[in-house]
């Protein structure tokens, strides 16, 4: 609780000596009567007489009681809205203990002898509200929670976040001042707000505007710097949850606490949409705000009633990178938010333009797009289409586009999905098996090259199958990578002939089973100083757990990254090991996954310009085995995660691995492809923005910011023909105009842990309201009339008739 | 005009001789009793009588009746003499009026006076006796027409001043007269009741009736004050602080005690009491007087 007058306080308290003092020395002079019957005043004087004095105490006190009502109320108290409730309790009590106390002094002065039940009785009651009013002092009053009155020019310490998702986009058409109907977006309402609210903060506030996009707040030198970021605020696709930024700027403001004493505010400009307060971190943040109690929250509602959005669902490729002849299907469905009405979908494809994309008077020059298919969309009220469109014939190379949903939209980010493809020749794979042993090549086959893939000429990689005798019968420089699948003794000029194809850009993966025994141990030809580096590894003894199953040790590597998204290592436990060879990995080889015995299962090391993968146990091994035991059950049953790991092992060879071409904003995009003519190549970004420079390392091109939507297209320095290229959307959720409700905004905030504004003079009066806490001027001027009514009513009766 | 307005104090008060208030207060207080069912009535009408069997009921005075809730008749000429004395108290406190016309002595005398013509237009010897202390004046009974002068006279010199005893003025009055009559005392009894009581009682033992006029002022039975006040008794000069309206309950409990002490007391002594204010007209103290003779005549 705090006073705007504290003065007032003082000079109540003088005042109140006031009547203390008329009744002490200036008691009013009693009128003098004669009376000759006074023997029978006299018979009764002494109870009157006693009567009398509590009378005047009545008078005296009700009197010294309005007086205090009057300072107290011109003191113009308030306290936090959330404590106000508490204080008035605390009013009550007291109110009620001094009926009790008066009560009691009553009783002392009044009775003869003294009335001890009553006695004992107030003296309990008085003890007991005292008690109580400790408690509830000490348990509810926050000394935090101080609201100091007048706080309205009082200089804060403000952050002023403004939800910057792409929702905010939404843009409603307005009448203006002068009758012309402009088209309003979100993001600009609230910037126009916040543009007003951080103008009309007290002078000497600290203000910090803050984005969605997760970047640390600071406070802004003075209002026309926040006013000039705040006008710079753009939307960000990849912009985190308000709670997480929220999250940040209750710390920020909190750090900030020691320097400065200010009132803490942040204003919130939401649109209050449910995705923009989704988050795990609710909690943590409802916690937060209830520590810090002093920091007060606006949210400022720049929402529209009822939304109306066409909104274009993630789109679906069948395929994002195929082989010369090939076909892409391309999927998505259209939603549509308000009455029916039907829209035309266009699918446009970049122009194989080979000068394109570049740079002209400071603007990007990009491909010109053509018209490839069309379809028109016929939508109900609340009602989703399905629409699929297929994109076949394309040469070899990279291939960006857009699915657009054509006409005007209220919200029109989420009527288009970019895209991009990539066409190759598929990669040709030597798979070499065993002698005899057709199973042994025949599931690695299957996961490289399955039939249906082939004949439809989708299929990524070229699959010739040979037997171990007829390797060096082929040249393998004709082909992209070459899979030893459990391989037998191999000779020392089969082994250089591997290493002279790995050091040349070869890819090599082997899997050792038990065509490698010789006796009970490894042959000896598997221990020899080049097959140690082409391997990687130095084998050791077979070892017979008992049921053994993979771990991945790495999820960020890249044969692994599919797994991710599983996080645990169950997948692989269906699957045991029964047997497998000891690897030691030798220097720069890495270990990808180990068995639950910790023992290394798959590894991998650079050598040269290629890529070898050593698999400790066979990845071939038929569902029936003869005459050994065997090693294990990775290709049984319904054996997915293994064929995941041969395709992944298989596109990491050809360095075409995760070669994802379509990314979500924020995701960090890694390229990889076949060598190109050169390592250096420009970037153009989407809406002209400045092309940037990216670096082939090891045969990856790695880049981070992918916060605008649309085609990134990357074309070689100095060769323009060498093209890569991505595509960066923003994930539907992003789009989601459903609104909050209540319970979600009091789960992130705290139940009346906000004020909720929509205008400005909704935040005026919410600031007011907060700033000043509530007023406990009308209760106390009401009760100073009350008992200056009873003053007047007792007084009357007490000397009626002097007058 | 009718005189029996001059019943009342305020009325009377405006006359301001007192043979003259005298002659008023009696005249009205005869013409309220000649009210009109007795058409034919007359000044001469001496007295009342209790109604018996064989009276005429036409005579039963109504008003009387009303009064007392008994049933008299008028008697036209009188059939016996009494002898009245009139004893009137001197104390200061019996010039005490708060907010009335008349004080309790002005009161008293007018009463007296005007008992003094009735008595004396009837052919009774009257006799006047003023006290404080002791008997400080008196006019011996006689029934002529100039005994009302005497008797005017000794009013007139009258003044409420100093202490009063009445205890011991009434034994004095008893060891005075030898002839039995009717004593009527004018006193406020502002004094301690027992010793009163008890020279009522030698008084009754001398065969005499006693009336007992108990006047108090106005105030001091209805207790008028508010607020704080400050109360002096003129005869002691006591003062007492005291809050009126609050204590107006205790106070009006303590005076109806007191004077049902003494109603209480009369009654047993065979006196009779008339509690009196003065705010009350005169025409029940005269009623009183009346039916008093009457019981004496009989």
């Amino acid at each position: 609780m705090g006073f705007l007058n504290p003065l007032m306080l003082m000079v109540g308290a003088g005042l109140v000596g006031l009547p203390i003092l008329l009744h002490l020395i200036m008691q009013q002079k009693p009128r003098e009567y004669p009376f000759p019957a006074l023997r029978f005043v006299q018979e009764r004087l002494s109870t009157n007489q006693r009567r009398l004095r509590v009378r005047h105490w009545m008078l005296l006190f009700l009197r010294c009681l309005a007086i205090v009502l009057l300072a107290l109320a011109f003191a113009m108290p308030s306290a936090a809205t959330n404590q106000f409730g508490t204080w008035l309790t605390l009013g009550l009590l007291a109110s009620v203990a001094l009926v009790s106390l008066l009560i009691l002094v009553a009783t002392l002065v009044l009775t003869r002898p003294w009335n001890r039940i009553l006695l004992a009785s107030q003296s309990v009651i008085l003890t007991a509200l005292i008690i109580s009013m400790v408690s509830v002092y000490a348990s509810f009053v926050s000394p935090s929670a101080v609201v100091k009155p007048g706080m309205d020019q009082t200089p804060v310490s403000a952050v002023v976040l403004v939800d910057t998702s792409p929702r905010m986009l939404y843009e409603l058409a307005r009448e203006d001042e002068q009758g012309t109907v402009q088209s309003e977006s979100r993001l600009s309402q609230a910037t126009g707000l916040a543009d007003w609210l951080i103008r009309q903060l007290p002078d000497d506030s600290d203000v910090a505007v803050m984005d969605a996009s997760g970047r640390e707040p600071f406070f802004s030198v003075d209002v026309a710097s926040a006013a000039k970021r705040l006008s710079s605020l753009a939307v960000n696709f990849d912009s985190l949850s308000l709670v997480e930024n929220l999250e940040m700027a209750v710390e920020f403001l909190d750090s900030q606490r020691e320097e400065n004493l200010k009132p803490l505010e942040i204003y919130v400009f939401t649109d209050l949409t449910r995705e923009s307060w989704k988050s795990r971190r609710q909690k943590q943040l409802q916690l937060r705000l209830a520590e810090v109690e002093d920091l007060s929250v606006y949210l400022v509602d720049v929402s529209v009633e009822d939304p109306v959005n066409y909104q274009m669902d993630d789109l679906e490729l069948s395929s994002e990178c195929i082989s010369v002849g090939g076909q892409v299907n391309l999927s998505v469905r259209v939603l549509r938010h308000g009455p029916a009405g039907e829209r035309p979908i266009h699918l446009y494809l970049d122009k194989l333009q080979p000068g394109k994309p570049f740079r002209q008077d400071g603007k990007t020059v990009f491909p010109d797009e053509k018209l490839v298919r069309m379809a028109a969309v016929s939508f109900g009220e609340d009602g989703v289409q399905q629409v699929g469109m297929t994109v076949k014939d394309l040469p070899v190379g990279i291939h960006h586009g857009v699915v657009r949903l054509e006409g005007a939209d209220s919200l029109v980010l989420d009527n288009e999905r970019f895209f991009t493809i990539q066409v190759r020749p598929p990669r040709p794979v030597l798979l070499v098996g065993p002698e005899n042993e057709d199973a042994a090549y025949r599931n690695v086959e299957v996961v490289l090259a399955p039939d249906e893939l082939v004949e439809s000429g989708e299929a990524a990689f070229d699959v010739t199958n040979r037997v171990q005798s007829r390797l060096l019968d082929e040249k393998l420089s004709d082909y992209s990578s070459v899979f030893l699948l459990d391989p037998g003794p191999l000779s020392s000029v089969e082994w250089s002939s591997l290493k002279k194809f790995v050091e040349a850009g070869g890819g090599l993966a082997v899997a050792l089973g038990e065509n490698a025994k010789s006796g009970f141990s490894i042959d000896s030809s598997f221990l020899g100083e080049e097959a140690r580096e082409v391997l990687g590894v130095e084998i050791g003894e077979a070892w017979t757990p008992p049921e053994a199953y993979l771990t991945v040790s790495d999820y960020s590597h890249p044969v692994f990254q599919p797994y991710k998204r599983f996080e645990t290592d169950d997948v692989w436990r269906d699957f045991p090991v029964y047997q497998h060879w000891g690897l030691e990995p030798g220097s720069g080889t890495e270990v990808l996954a180990r068995f639950s015995t910790r023992q290394p299962a798959v590894t991998s090391k650079k050598l040269g310009e290629g890529t070898v993968v050593c698999v400790a146990t066979p990845l071939s091994e038929p569902g029936q085995v003869k005459g050994r035991k065997r090693w294990n059950d990775l290709t049984t049953g319904q054996w997915w995660p293994t064929a995941l790991l041969i395709d992944e092992v298989a596109k990491y060879l050809v360095a075409a691995g995760n070669n994802r071409l379509n990314y979500r904003v924020g995701e960090n995009v890694i390229l990889r492809d076949e060598k190109q003519k050169t390592s250096e190549f420009l970037m153009y970004p989407p809406r002209n923005e400045e092309p940037s420079e990216l670096v082939d390392e090891k045969g990856e091109l790695r880049f981070r910011f992918t916060e605008t939507v649309g085609n990134y297209r990357i074309k070689g320095i100095g060769a323009p023909l060498a093209r890569k290229g991505f595509s960066v959307n923003s994930p539907r959720e992003q789009t989601n105009l459903e609104s909050v409700d209540e319970s979600l905004l009091e789960a992130c905030l705290g139940k009346g842990r906000y004020k909720l504004a929509r205008n400005r003079e909704e935040i005026l009066r919410e600031q007011s309201f907060v700033r000043q806490g509530k007023k406990f001027f009308p209760l106390l001027i009401t009760l100073f009339g009350v008992i200056l009514l009873m003053e007047l009513i007792l007084s009357n009766r007490f000397y009626r008739g002097l007058s | 005009m009718t005189v029996d307005k001059y019943l009342k104090p305020e009325a009377i008060n405006q006359i301001k001789r007192l043979d003259l208030r005298a002659q008023f207060v009696v005249r009205g207080f005869m013409q309220g009793l000649h009210s009109s069912p007795y058409q034919g009535f007359s000044v001469e009408f001496s007295e009342h009588r209790k109604y018996t069997h064989g009276d005429d009921p036409a005579d039963i005075d109504w008003q009387v009746f009303a009064r007392t809730d008994k049933y008299y008749v008028k008697k036209f000429e009188a059939e016996t003499t009494i002898t009245g004395y009139l004893m009137l108290d001197l104390s200061e406190s019996m010039g005490y009026t708060r907010r009335q016309p008349m004080n309790k002595f002005d009161y008293s005398i007018c009463l007296a006076a005007s008992l003094a013509y009735l008595m004396i237009s009837q052919q009774d010897p009257v006799g006047m006796i003023t006290f404080d202390t002791r008997i400080r004046e008196s006019v011996p009974p006689q029934s002529k027409r100039s005994q009302l002068g005497n008797i005017i006279s000794l009013l007139s010199r009258a003044q409420p001043t100093g202490e009063t005893d009445v205890a011991h003025s009434i034994h004095q009055l008893s060891a005075m007269i030898r002839q039995k009559g009717l004593v009527m005392i004018f006193s406020d009894l502002l004094v301690d009741p027992d010793p009163v009581m008890e020279s009522l009682h030698h008084l009754r033992h001398g065969g005499h009736d006693v009336i007992l006029f108990h006047v108090l002022d106005e105030a001091e039975v209805h207790f008028p004050f508010n607020g704080m006040c400050y109360f002096e008794n003129p005869e002691t000069s006591d003062r007492v602080k005291v809050d009126a309206h609050g204590f107006r309950k205790d106070y009006l409990a303590e005076i109806t005690r007191f004077r049902e002490q003494y109603q209480v007391g009369c009654q047993r002594a065979g006196v009779d009491y008339v509690p009196l204010d003065t705010s009350m007209p005169f025409d029940k103290a005269l009623l009183e007087y009346l039916l008093k003779r009457r019981v004496r005549g009989s």
